[in-house]
């Protein structure tokens, strides 16, 4: 199914690199790097050179902390939004936000997609991207609530919750008017989740890509990673690009990540295993 | 009253070997856990009680599945016994594996108590408990404070070091009184489940004096574990008619 995220058309062959661009002090793996406007679009300029294909912005950690109100995250985010349109007019732009305040002031300043990674916690944001002709992506965080870390959580059954819970929203959104090509999910590594139940969801990442709607994953430095390979926050590459290459090519289409340049060269590799990508020369034993 | 001795350790699933990882990271509660309870088990009981929170009160079947595999991992490795559909709530899952982890192969009763009860109906539950005519064991799954440093599951509370204190405190000195008014907003604030079972405790002895020994007090990976073994003072022994 071809994908459409407001301005940006993809084929279904497609791997999209989403870059993180965090404009936040406290997040955990950039630490403010991306707080400074000038940081900040010096962060885009780089991730777009590497290769990136939709630009992520987030204006409030994920993990608990300072409470940011909606007024506070809009002004972090949204006259970002309005220069990285300026700077770029075809890229991707995404905004990392549970809340439809923000996700509407981000669209009218040039946001073409709705990262929903508290998983509908607040409904109206669906309205906001149909509103807008942008897209949504339906994140499983077990119902936890925002900002929160998980403690003791529990499963029947995993990936039925997975796919009940971000197919149930994508069905909502589509409901409120997003179009169905329009529509992304992503299981929620780490998100209302431990480390076991992240890998599981890694595994089984094709159960998710068979149910039609284009996934997303978000596995990037996340504590997963550091405890499978007890690595800290800042050793994680390896553990992160394993992940991706093994999503890919169970189907996931987009890879929201901090190292751009990294990711892109395993989906090319990914993809040519997969048959999907001519190699960039052959001349071994061909000449 | 045949309440013979208590064994507190936190519901913590990290304890269960095969769920933290090759590194075993929780090493250290662990031993401390099996230690308790195998002081528990020493004493002898003819059945060992465990009782957790949850979101009512309720009895569960002693072959009921502990169905570990909804915290991840252990994979068709589960040695969980029965095959009752209904599946253990996972504190006292996590309970009954670590019982049977550090040895203990007699009976188990298994109690959930609503974790909004007021103390009147824990201390009821206990004096309930303690009617039996056998001699009983009970193992008390809670912990303190789980916002105890900023990666905590609940981050960090402020007033975490001080509830902790106050929760060892009162379990060491005996202080029934203390044990008694424990507020039910400043434990679910501290997202600590370690109020009722005690509270339950305390009702089982009659609100008599104990001694306790604590083999653990610290906090792992932001949550405050306490491992203790806990016995009735020679004189609630004697009212409990222990060797009848």
């Amino acid at each position: 199914m071809t994908l459409r995220l407001g301005r940006g058309s993809f084929s279904d062959t497609d791997l999209l690199v989403m870059a993180i661009v965090n404009r936040t002090p406290d997040s955990f793996f950039d630490k403010g790097a991306s707080w400074a406007d000038d940081a900040a679009m010096e962060r885009v300029h780089q991730v777009v050179a590497e290769g990136a294909d939709i630009i992520d912005i987030g204006g409030v950690k994920a993990g608990p902390g300072e409470y940011v109100s909606p007024e506070e995250e809009a002004r972090r985010v949204v006259p970002f939004v309005a220069a990285v349109r300026d700077a770029y007019p075809e890229i991707v732009i995404s905004v990392d936000t549970w809340r439809h305040e923000v996700g509407r002031a981000a669209c009218e300043a040039g946001a073409d997609l709705m990262n929903d990674a508290w998983g509908g916690v607040d409904p109206l944001l669906a309205e906001v991207a149909a509103e807008f002709s942008a897209g949504i992506i339906c994140t499983h965080t077990g119902g936890a609530t925002p900002r929160t870390r998980p403690h003791r959580v529990a499963y029947d059954d995993l990936m039925l919750d997975i796919i009940t819970r971000t197919t149930s929203l994508a069905e909502c959104a589509l409901a409120a008017g997003v179009p169905r090509e329009s529509i992304v999910i992503d299981p929620g590594h780490d998100f209302g989740k431990n480390t076991w139940h992240s890998l599981e969801a890694t595994r089984r990442t094709k159960e998710l890509v068979d149910t039609g709607w284009p996934v997303l994953v978000s596995t990037s430095n996340k504590d997963f990673i550091g405890e499978s390979l007890d690595r800290p926050v800042d050793q994680r590459l390896l553990g992160s690009l394993t992940s991706v290459a093994i999503t890919a090519f169970e189907g996931a289409r987009i890879f929201r990540v901090h190292a751009v340049a990294e990711t892109r060269e395993v989906l090319d590799m990914v993809a040519s295993i997969a048959g999907t990508r001519s190699p960039a020369s052959t001349t071994r034993g061909l000449a | 009253m045949s309440m013979i001795a208590a064994a507190l350790i936190p519901a913590a699933p990290v304890l269960i070997p095969g769920l933290s990882g090759t590194l075993l990271p929780a090493a250290v509660p662990r031993a401390a856990a099996h230690r308790v309870l195998q002081d528990l088990i020493s004493a002898g009981p003819d059945v060992i009680i465990v009782i957790a929170e949850g979101p009512l009160t309720r009895e569960f079947d002693e072959t009921s599945a502990w169905g570990l595999h909804r915290l991840g991992g252990l994979r068709g490795e589960e040695p969980a016994p029965g095959s009752a559909a209904d599946l253990l709530p996972i504190p006292l899952a996590v309970g009954a594996a670590v019982l049977r982890d550090a040895g203990w192969r007699g009976s188990i009763d298994l109690r959930q108590i609503d974790r909004d009860a007021p103390v009147s109906e824990a201390l009821a539950l206990g004096r309930q408990l303690a009617g039996s005519p056998q001699r009983l064991g009970l193992v008390l799954l809670g912990n303190a404070s789980a916002c105890s440093t900023p990666k905590a599951p609940g981050s960090f509370h402020p007033r975490s070091t001080e509830f902790n204190l106050d929760f060892v405190t009162s379990i060491r000195t005996a202080d029934v009184a203390a044990i008694r008014e424990w507020s039910s907003a400043d434990f679910a604030e501290q997202m600590s489940d370690g109020r009722l079972p005690l509270q339950v405790l305390i009702g089982a002895w009659g609100e008599g004096d104990f001694s306790t020994e604590i083999h653990f007090a610290d906090e792992s990976y932001g949550v405050f574990y306490v491992c203790a073994s806990l016995t009735p003072r020679a004189s609630a022994e004697v009212s409990a008619g222990r060797g009848e």
